[in-house]
Formats: structure tokens, sequence, C-alpha cells
């Protein structure tokens, strides 16, 4: 385990340093507040360290201060080594944000018991943290493919819109939706329908760019994010998804299966505010559209304001 | 090393305590001890101009960097003087802090021959 040692006086800081070397700690040492607050707040930085009080530039309390008004940071298991050793010094040392006191000199088995019970905290927090991560990840995305679910897609999709007005940049929604789906679960079972699901999931996540977001709206309909588009080049890269599903039969347990996509597009750079579900019913309209047509195509969609102007 | 020299360091260095604290490790304990050597006589010299001069900042501040490391090397006895310091400094009591150097001066007096004999022994 990475530890951080800061101390301005040699002694002592050689000493740690040596001492803890030895307890299988790899240790970093620094003279003064500053550089240990530096090394602390970095993201890559220990997570256990041992401060002085008295140091130049930035005493022990100081940077146990600096690292605790660090927003969304590793937790930083902070002792206070010091010679202040009266009741008040404990009590400013420990509010200002330190996890433990210890007062010089230190008894080397102390000190070490110490540490592993920091180390412990900080296992703790570790496996506190990956729950917690594993619980957002479950919250916001579909079990079986991993892609992002309706709640979360639809979410960013209203941000998403919400970014393209303010900056006037295109964004291109498409609702994907699998072609003759049902006959591929009647004839092979769920089981073989799951991993086509799977493995259009992963074509689609092939086909895009990092920064784009795809997600399983419904049984096997797929909702697609393009940001900052060219606008002329959505129809362009709606045939480009297309052909990533349909390009050539997806291996299953029951053998190679062939699967088409059919999809409805809606690209604006101009949205005037419309919600989500809007946007939705205008790309599920472009969907039925290109179901209409065939299938295994794509289809833009027409905005209510273009077909009322239209009509009249 | 005589043997009143070497009585002498025993009452001056809690050797137990800081042999243990540097987990029976003589060669850390003589670099440790060469840190101590370098440094001291320059704090030593700094505290006594502080004293000279009523910088009683100063001499809180130099008497807690003493004291860590005296309490480092487990000498007690210098670093409960200057502990006695440091505190006088704080309350601003400049006789006190005079006269509490010069228990410092007196309880250190040995510390220095002491550990060079012992250290040109070989000892440490």
């Amino acid at each position: 385990m990475r530890i951080l040692i800061a101390d301005d006086e040699a002694t002592s800081l050689r000493l740690l340093e040596r001492t803890l070397q030895r307890a299988g700690y790899e240790v970093t040492v620094v003279g003064n507040g500053r550089e240990a607050a530096d090394q602390l707040c970095s993201p890559d930085g220990p997570q256990l360290a041992l401060l002085d009080w008295g140091m130049p530039e930035l005493d022990g309390p100081g940077v146990c201060r600096e690292v605790r008004r660090q927003p969304n940071q590793r937790y930083v298991y902070i002792v206070l080594l010091t010679a202040r050793n009266s009741k008040l010094d404990i009590v400013e040392g420990l509010e200002s944000g330190a996890d433990d006191y210890m007062v010089k000199p230190f008894n080397l088995e102390e000190l070490k018991a110490r540490l592993r019970s920091g180390a412990r905290i900080l296992q703790l927090e570790d496996k506190l943290v990956e729950a917690r991560e594993d619980m957002r990840f479950r919250a916001t995305h579909d079990p079986l493919t991993s892609l992002l679910n309706r709640g979360a897609i639809m979410d960013l999709l209203g941000k998403e819109l919400t970014r393209s007005n303010r900056e006037s940049g295109c964004t291109v929604v498409m609702l994907g939706d699998l072609d003759h789906f049902k006959i591929i679960n009647d004839t092979h079972g769920h089981v073989v329908g799951d991993e086509v699901l799977q493995g259009v999931a992963h074509r689609l996540l092939t086909a895009m760019r990092s920064y784009d977001l795809v997600g399983r709206y419904g049984g096997e309909e797929f909702l697609i994010v393009l940001n900052n588009c060219d606008l002329a080049k959505a129809p362009e890269r709606a045939e480009q998804i297309r052909c990533a599903i349909a390009k050539s039969p997806l291996p299953t347990s029951h053998g190679k299966l062939p699967v088409t996509m059919s999809l409805g597009v809606f690209a604006s750079a101009q949205w005037d505010h419309l919600p989500a579900e809007e946007v939705l019913r205008e790309v599920d309209m472009a969907l039925y559209a290109a179901k209409a047509a065939g299938r295994n195509s794509c289809s833009l969609a027409v905005p209510a304001l273009t077909r009322e102007h239209t009509s009249a | 090393m005589t043997q009143s020299e070497q009585n002498s360091l025993q009452t001056i260095v809690n050797l137990p305590e800081l042999l243990a604290r540097v987990d029976y490790d003589w060669e850390l304990l003589r670099e440790i001890v060469d840190l101590f050597m370098a440094e001291f006589p320059r704090l030593h010299e700094q505290l006594d101009a502080a004293v000279s001069q009523g910088d009683l900042s100063q001499v809180e501040k130099l008497a807690h960097t003493l004291k860590g490391m005296l309490l480092n090397l487990s000498i007690e006895g210098g670093a409960n003087a200057v502990a006695a310091m440091e505190m006088q400094a704080k309350a601003e009591n400049v006789i006190a802090v005079r006269e509490g150097f010069k228990v410092f001066e007196s309880t250190i007096q040995q510390l220095r021959p002491s550990l060079d004999a012992y250290m040109a022994e070989g000892r440490l």
C-alpha cells in the first residue's frame, strides 16, 4: 500500500520512511504541507497519509482541510503525527479532517496497528464504492445487453436535446427495431432471441462513436442518439448502422441467423424545446414508415410542423 | 567510552525505547543519530539567538521542532526542557523562557560528547 509521509524534520522523516518501508509500505516522503496536499489531491495520489502538524507553506490541519474540500475524490485516510499533545490540539486536528491523531514520540507497534486500521477502512470504502457503482450500473443499464436502459437513455436524450438547443448543434435521434424478431423467438426460443439481442447490441456499439448514446428502448427496439452530427449526413449514418446490423448473419447457439433492422430517424439543429417524448413520437412514426416500406430500411421523420405546412 | 560516559548517555537517552522505535535496526539508528548531530547544532544556535533577542514566536517554533526531534530520539530530559520553553514562549513569559533555556542547556550538556564517544566507539 502506498503512504505519504510529510514532515519538515529530517530525523523524523527518515525514521518514519525506513520504518514503514520495512513494514511493507510503498513510501513517498515530502518536506512541506503544500507538496503533501498536491500529492494527496491528485487522482492517483496515495490514499494513506502520515502528516506532521507544523510544516512550511501549509500545516498538517491545512493539508487535511484541503484534501477534504476536494469533491468526488477517493478517500484519503490521514493520521496526524505531532508533538502537540493538548486536548485542544487533538480536537482541532481531528476537526480539520484527520482520521486519527498520534503524539510523538511514536511507538512503532502502535503506529503500525493504527495504519493497518486505516488500510482496513480504505478497503471497506473501496468495497462500498464498488457496490455503489454496481448499483448505479444496474439502475441505468439493461441486464441482458448492458446497453443503457429505457429510463437512462430517455434521461440522456432530454439532456442532449437541451444541450443541442443551447449550442444550436445538430442531434440525430434514431429508433431501430429488429425485423421479424418474433419469428426468431417463436422458431428458436427465447434463449436464442436473447443471444440475438446481445449480438445486435454489440454491433450497434461497434458502429457508434465513443460519445454517442445507445439504449434498449423496449423488447427489440433500440434508441440511438448521435450528438454534434452533420445534419446532411444523418441518413448516411442511419444507413451505416442498418448495414452494420445486416452485414452478416449473427452467430447464435442455433447457428447463424440473418437479422435486419428498420430505423426511424429524426435529425435537427432546431429542436425548439421539443420534449423528448414528442421527439420519440416523431421517430416512431418514421420507424413505422420504414417498416411499411418493406423493412431493413431507414426513414427520415417529417416533423409535425413541416407536415402542417405541406398539407396547408 | 568510559563507564561514566556510558552511564551518562543512558541517563540522557532512553536507549531501550529508542531501539524499539527503530525496530533494533542499528544501521537506521546510526543514520538517525548522524542526521540529528548534523541538524541539532544549527537549531540550538538559532534557539539561542531567538532567546537572546526575545523573539518569542521564533522560540516557540524552534522549541517545538527540537521537541519533536528529541522525542524521536528518546532524549526525554531535553524534550521536556524545550517543551517547557515552548509553553512559556506561548505564554509570552520572556523571563521563564530564558530560565528554561538554561535548564535545556544543562540537560543536553553531556549529550553531544556522550553521543560522539558512543559513535566513535562504533556502538551506534
